[in-house]
């Protein structure tokens, strides 16, 4: 009863207050608006009478009110200030200037509270990343600061943390964008570079549930090796009979570089069955298959590709290859059927695969067991 | 001869009887300094002003994140940690954040009253800006407080109570972010005891002076329909707004 009686009391003190205050409801504000570019009808009229009258008060008022409809406190603080040259010691103007001098600094305030609050929210993520290794709230702060060294320095230690050095080692190298005299970023680079380093060679040796979990850790984009580690990363899961995930890891290896055998019949044989396949899928069938030097099969992976994705990019100049060589396929099958040599035939043929662009990798292992 | 020394006593004795009678003769205090009151002396249940009542507020925090921090059992951090963050944010409670942005709103409502001293003008302006430190601290300590009702962990529980302990041990003295030596010698480093004392020099600036105000004047400041403030002797109440 004691503190309803009190709240009923501060409610109303309250609203006296904002009368006192001189807080007309019409200026009355949260502090979140902003002063518009283009002013207001009312702004512009109020400008274009007081040019005509500049010694009304009345006008100057109406301009400052107007100003304050706009939430452009600054420049009805000027608009008044400029009076008092005109109007000295006037009680009107004076008690205007003041109480829109009082909206200025509580517009301020109320953005300082904004400001604090963001801030507050900066800090717990801060907090959670540094202390916790809480990677959601690493991402959560960079929202905020996306070119905080501190904050990308924490995100890298929770990847570290969490035994993931390749993404540790690109949060770090961001950092040294951001700061590179940061001593810290320096070592942490290194020191995910070693954890990545061992986590390389469990991937390249091993086949159970730690290489798995090595070779993600070790995969970084852009890298040397990333072709290397999406391949290891495809076998490890065809051997553990996770044909998509195989699939997609082989599609990645073969963006990265085309024409390795290896890859192309790890594509060919999980793309074999009858199950259903994307555009995607059927490209890197396509690919696969010009690969194997399979261009009639190659050719028609691309027309389903094409029927699914028109616009897939690089499938116009693969097509071309594939009708190529499948027509080479042809003159091959019919000489031979005609009883022709086909020697030089196939000659022509392997100058036509001479003629692909240099590619970024080379890579002359064996076909794997599963392949 | 006798009329003369009477009439020089009386001379000499009248101005000392007027000024006399003037001291006992109590003034109201001016409109800005009723609202100062209302951040030092005032309007919350126990009659204290919110600046008191943000600094108790400030003491029980530190206390029951220190009792948190130490505790072993999940359950009674979480006790002691939404006790903390009570104390910090409510309003109904009228926790260290809410009192304290009140206690500046106050201040800044003495600065816009039509006799408020140009020091209160000044000052107001400053003060709020003050103090969104321990707000932003404030914020951060329920933000936290949220995080520990949600944690699984001890250890993670006690972690962030020791944060919130030094947060609001920092909201209580002030802390030295710049490292400097010196703590809250910067807006950024403010507690309580900074604020307070910058209210105090706020308070000791004031010309006429600053007293006490009465409980009467707290809240019997009323506004009238022509829109003067005056205080309500009469008692009329009716249609007029203030404090009553």
């Amino acid at each position: 009863m004691k503190h309803q009686t009190t709240r009923v009391a501060f409610v109303r003190a309250g609203v006296a207050l904002l009368l006192l205050a001189g807080c007309a409801p019409a200026y009355a504000h949260d502090g979140t608006g902003t002063c518009p570019t283009d002013p207001s009808a009312e702004v512009v009229a109020a400008r274009a009478a007081l040019a005509k009258t500049p010694a009304s008060l009345e006008t100057r008022i109406r301009l400052a009110d107007a100003l304050l409809e706009d939430n452009c406190y600054d420049a009805a603080v000027h608009t008044l200030e400029d009076g008092q040259a005109l109007h000295p010691g006037n009680a009107t103007l004076t008690a205007k200037l003041r109480t829109t001098r009082s909206l200025v600094s509580e517009q301020s305030y109320f953005a300082g509270l904004e400001q604090a609050e963001v801030a507050a929210r900066v800090s717990r993520n801060l907090l959670r990343c540094s202390r916790l290794g809480d990677l959601a709230a690493c991402d959560e702060a960079l929202k905020f600061r996306p070119d905080d060294a501190e904050v990308l320095i924490a995100k890298g230690d929770a990847q570290l943390k969490a035994g993931k050095p390749a993404e540790a080692l690109q949060t770090y190298q961001r950092a040294k964008q951001v700061a590179p005299d940061n001593a810290k970023v320096g070592s942490q680079l290194a020191a995910a570079q070693t954890q990545r380093l061992a986590a390389l060679a469990t991937c390249r040796t091993g086949s159970d549930d730690a290489a798995l979990a090595a070779c993600q850790a070790a995969l970084l984009r852009g890298a040397d090796d990333e072709f290397a580690v999406q391949t290891r990363l495809a076998q490890i899961y065809q051997q553990r009979n996770q044909p998509s995930a195989a699939l997609a890891s082989y599609i990645a290896a073969n963006a990265l570089k085309r024409g390795d055998r290896n890859v192309a019949l790890g594509i060919v044989t999980l793309t074999d069955g009858a199950g259903n396949r994307d555009a995607v899928a059927w490209a890197a069938r396509g690919s696969a298959l010009l690969t194997l030097q399979r261009g009639s099969e190659a050719l028609t992976a691309f027309q389903h590709a094409q029927t699914l994705a028109p616009g897939m990019p690089e499938l116009r100049a693969q097509f071309a290859q594939a009708h190529a060589l499948a027509g080479k396929e042809e003159k091959i099958r019919v000489a031979t059927q005609a009883g022709a040599p086909a020697g030089a035939l196939v000659a022509d043929n392997a100058a036509s695969q001479a003629a692909v662009p240099a590619r970024r990798y080379s890579n002359n292992a064996e076909p794997s067991r599963s392949n | 001869m006798r009329n003369d020394v009477m009439r020089s006593a009386l001379v000499l004795a009248l101005p000392l009887l007027l000024l006399s009678m003037g001291a006992c003769v109590s003034r109201p205090p001016t409109i800005a300094h009723v609202h100062l009151g209302h951040a030092l002396t005032g309007v919350t249940p126990g009659k204290q002003g919110y600046l008191l009542v943000a600094e108790k507020q400030a003491e029980d925090i530190v206390a029951l994140a220190q009792k948190a921090k130490i505790n072993p059992d999940l359950a009674q951090i979480k006790t002691a940690v939404a006790a903390a963050e009570i104390a910090t944010n409510s309003t109904d409670e009228f926790g260290l954040k809410h009192s304290l942005i009140m206690a500046s709103n106050h201040i800044s409502f003495a600065a816009t009253s039509p006799d408020a001293s140009p020091n209160v003008q000044k000052s107001a302006p400053t003060f709020a800006s003050d103090t969104v430190r321990v707000v932003e601290r404030c914020e951060l300590i329920g933000l936290l407080g949220k995080d520990i009702a949600a944690s699984t962990s001890v250890e993670e529980a006690q972690l962030l109570a020791g944060e919130i302990q030094m947060l609001a041990q920092a909201n209580l003295d002030g802390e030295d972010t710049n490292k400097d030596g010196v703590v809250g010698d910067a807006p950024a480093e403010f507690g309580m005891k900074q604020l307070r004392a910058e209210l105090d020099g706020i308070i000791a600036r004031e010309n006429p002076p600053y007293r006490t105000v009465d409980q009467w004047y707290l809240f019997n400041l009323v506004k009238l329909p022509n829109g003067r403030w005056v205080f309500d002797k009469l008692g009329r109440g009716g249609n007029i707004d203030g404090y009553k």
